[in-house]
């Protein structure tokens, strides 16, 4: 069953004056029910615009995105809110917890926002944070705990309404490499035993080497595609050997993200 | 938990931010009313000579008070808003629908409003007797004038203050209903712009600058009183230009230099300068037009005051003409003493003559000049 299916996507930017740049050109794209979809490619690649087009921040210049069958450049205004808040799920490269309220709020926060009643909200979110070890912070503030937890606590906001899907950019962008693991196995985990459907743009062969599918994308396009077999560290080599044939791509600093 | 408790948290816990902003609007709310109070005082509204002059000149202080204020309130706000940008992408990333988000703002600014209202006034209510006080030294009153806090001077307040707060809320409003959802969530990463020096904008505010001041220093008395306003907007408008220009002006001269340039501590201040200046150019200049439109106001009451308040030294304005009304008053009053106020009876007794200048701008004489 397909989750998510984009046709035929084409994003250009300018016009009117400026020169127009074609960041997506002809970009299709399905993703199955319960799959973990990689993402990547080299800067100024059209992964960060392909991701605001399935978060329905952007808006295609043409072809369309459907997500569990509604067509979402159809929606407007309020049912796109909803839509958002009930469907879809993110994790940031920079957290984006909301600073005044505690980890256990901010896990809470889309509940919160749909008017679930509360006994439903603490039951959820005593679930969640016993799965992915994050019990002990729920009472913290953001800028009292580390990265690594403050983007777990991230993640379980971006699953406990249970949406479609997951989507998420850069991840582990701005963690350590033992964080970035733990990270990576909370997704995984979350994947595999609750049938998250998760799609993720990254730049990180390591985390990278996690999913089960990764698309290429160069300049716009689909460059390639390659599916994990049984081992993660050979999935691992045959990414490097892409992206080094892709150029650009390893060791690119990621400030330069667009 | 709902979105108006987390709203309301969210004020709370971010509550440094908050009373800053609702400290310097409740302290322009009190100044206002303090100085509405004045303008209104029953016992400056007699009919004796000058009575038009001397309500007239603290009317248009509370003008000028107010326009400040405005601008004041607005540069504040923006910066505010500015600063929660992101929150607000969040909320509409997790589903917070445009009227939820617009609510909220709405209701936050309303209420922050509300408080300022609330505790001017009644900071203003503490200090009018102090205020009043301070005034009736400056007169030299026999007693102090009796603190007087009517109706008008409330409702004037509040309205003038209410329609403000309301205007920078819709304000506000449209900013964030404007901006999308990536706008808003990727507010903070824009890389900023380096400032150029645009030398038509130098050149109109120092032009601005310099008629302005020329016209306030004009021989004729005329021309001084016609010009309060004009050259209160040129100066203000040339001093913002200047201020913005100016600044960046110097230091990309001194980036220019590279023998100076070039070395650690100029290197990262010039550099940085430029962009935090260029930030902080509008309070900069906010400031220094308040100061100095604030500093205008009261020296002009303070003379009015003075002058009417002086005795009818008539022989002596009328032939001078040409200098400042400001040392003539001065002089007068300091001539006058005591004696002016022997008869007891009325407390706010002025004598029978006005300056020529306030029947030329007014059109009407509230007593003959006495030659």
């Amino acid at each position: 069953m397909l989750v998510l299916e984009a046709k035929g996507l084409t994003k250009v930017y300018g016009g009117r004056g400026k020169v127009a740049t074609r960041a997506l050109n002809n970009l299709s794209l399905q993703v199955r029910k319960g799959e973990f979809l990689g993402i990547m490619g080299p800067s100024g690649s059209g992964k960060t615009t392909l991701l605001n087009l399935l978060a329905t921040i952007d808006r295609p210049t043409s072809g369309s995105v459907a997500i569990e069958g509604t067509d979402v450049g159809q929606l407007r205004g309020e049912k796109l809110a909803l839509f958002r808040r009930r469907r879809l799920g993110f994790v940031f490269q920079d957290y984006n917890l909301l600073d005044s309220l505690t980890i256990g709020e901010n896990i809470a926060l889309p509940l919160v926002l749909d008017r679930v009643p509360v006994n439903i909200i603490k039951e959820r979110l005593r679930l969640l944070a016993a799965q992915l070890g994050i019990d002990d912070i729920l009472g913290k503030y953001p800028y009292e705990v580390s990265g690594g937890q403050q983007q777990r606590a991230a993640a379980a906001r971006a699953i406990i309404h249970e949406p479609a899907v997951i989507l998420a950019d850069e991840p582990t962008g701005n963690l350590d490499s033992r964080s970035a693991k733990d990270l990576m196995e909370t997704l995984v985990m979350l994947n595999s035993m609750a049938g998250v459907t998760i799609v993720m743009v990254t730049h990180d062969a390591f985390a990278a080497s996690h999913c089960q599918r990764i698309q290429f994308i160069r300049d716009g396009q689909l460059y390639t595609e390659i599916r994990r077999g049984e081992s993660r560290e050979a999935f691992f080599q045959q990414i490097l050997d892409v992206l080094s044939l892709m150029g650009g791509g390893r060791g690119e600093p990621l400030a330069n993200r667009g | 938990m709902s979105l108006w408790q987390i709203a309301a948290r969210n004020v709370w816990r971010n509550r440094g931010r908050y009373l800053a902003y609702l400290g310097s609007a409740a302290f322009a709310v009190m100044i206002y009313f303090i100085y509405t109070a004045l303008a209104r005082h029953p016992q400056l509204q007699g009919d004796y000579a000058g009575a038009w002059g001397v309500s007239e000149g603290i009317r248009a202080a509370s003008v000028l008070i107010a326009g400040i204020t405005f601008l004041f309130l607005m540069t504040s706000n923006a910066a505010f808003v500015r600063s929660r940008k992101k929150e607000f992408g969040l909320w509409s990333l997790m589903g917070v629908t445009r009227g939820q988000l617009m609510a909220v703002v709405l209701w936050e600014s309303l209420f922050i409003g509300a408080a300022a209202l609330a505790i001017g006034l009644g900071f203003g209510l503490l200090f009018l007797r102090l205020f009043f006080m301070a005034i009736s030294v400056l007169l030299r009153l026999p007693e102090a004038l009796p603190i007087y806090a009517g109706p008008p001077v409330w409702v004037q307040t509040l309205a003038v203050f209410g329609a403000f707060f309301a205007f920078v809320s819709v304000y506000s409003l449209i900013d964030i209903v404007r901006s999308t959802v990536i706008d808003l969530i990727r507010a903070e990463r824009k890389p900023r712009a380096a400032p150029t020096f645009r030398w038509w904008k130098a050149l109109l505010g120092l032009l601005l600058v310099v008629l302005g001041y020329a016209w306030a220093s004009a021989p004729s008395p005329t021309a001084i009183i016609l010009g309060v306003v004009p050259v209160t907007i040129m100066v203000s408008l040339g001093t913002v230009f200047l201020m913005q220009e100016g600044s960046i002006a110097v230091l990309s001269w001194l980036r220019r230099r590279e023998g100076f340039y070039y070395r650690t501590s100029p290197f990262l201040t010039v550099s940085h300068l430029q962009f935090k200046l260029q930030e902080n150019a509008r309070v900069l200049a906010n400031t220094a037009v308040a100061i100095a439109v604030i500093l205008t106001a009261v020296s002009t009451i303070y003379t009015l005051l003075v002058v009417f308040a002086g005795p009818g030294r008539v022989g002596d304005r009328d032939g001078g003409g040409g200098t400042a009304p400001a040392r003539r008053g001065g002089m007068g009053a300091h001539r006058s003493g005591d004696s002016a106020w022997g008869a007891g009876h009325r407390p706010f007794r002025l004598p029978g003559s006005v300056l020529p200048l306030f029947q030329d701008a007014a059109g009407v004489g509230s007593g003959a000049p006495a030659a």
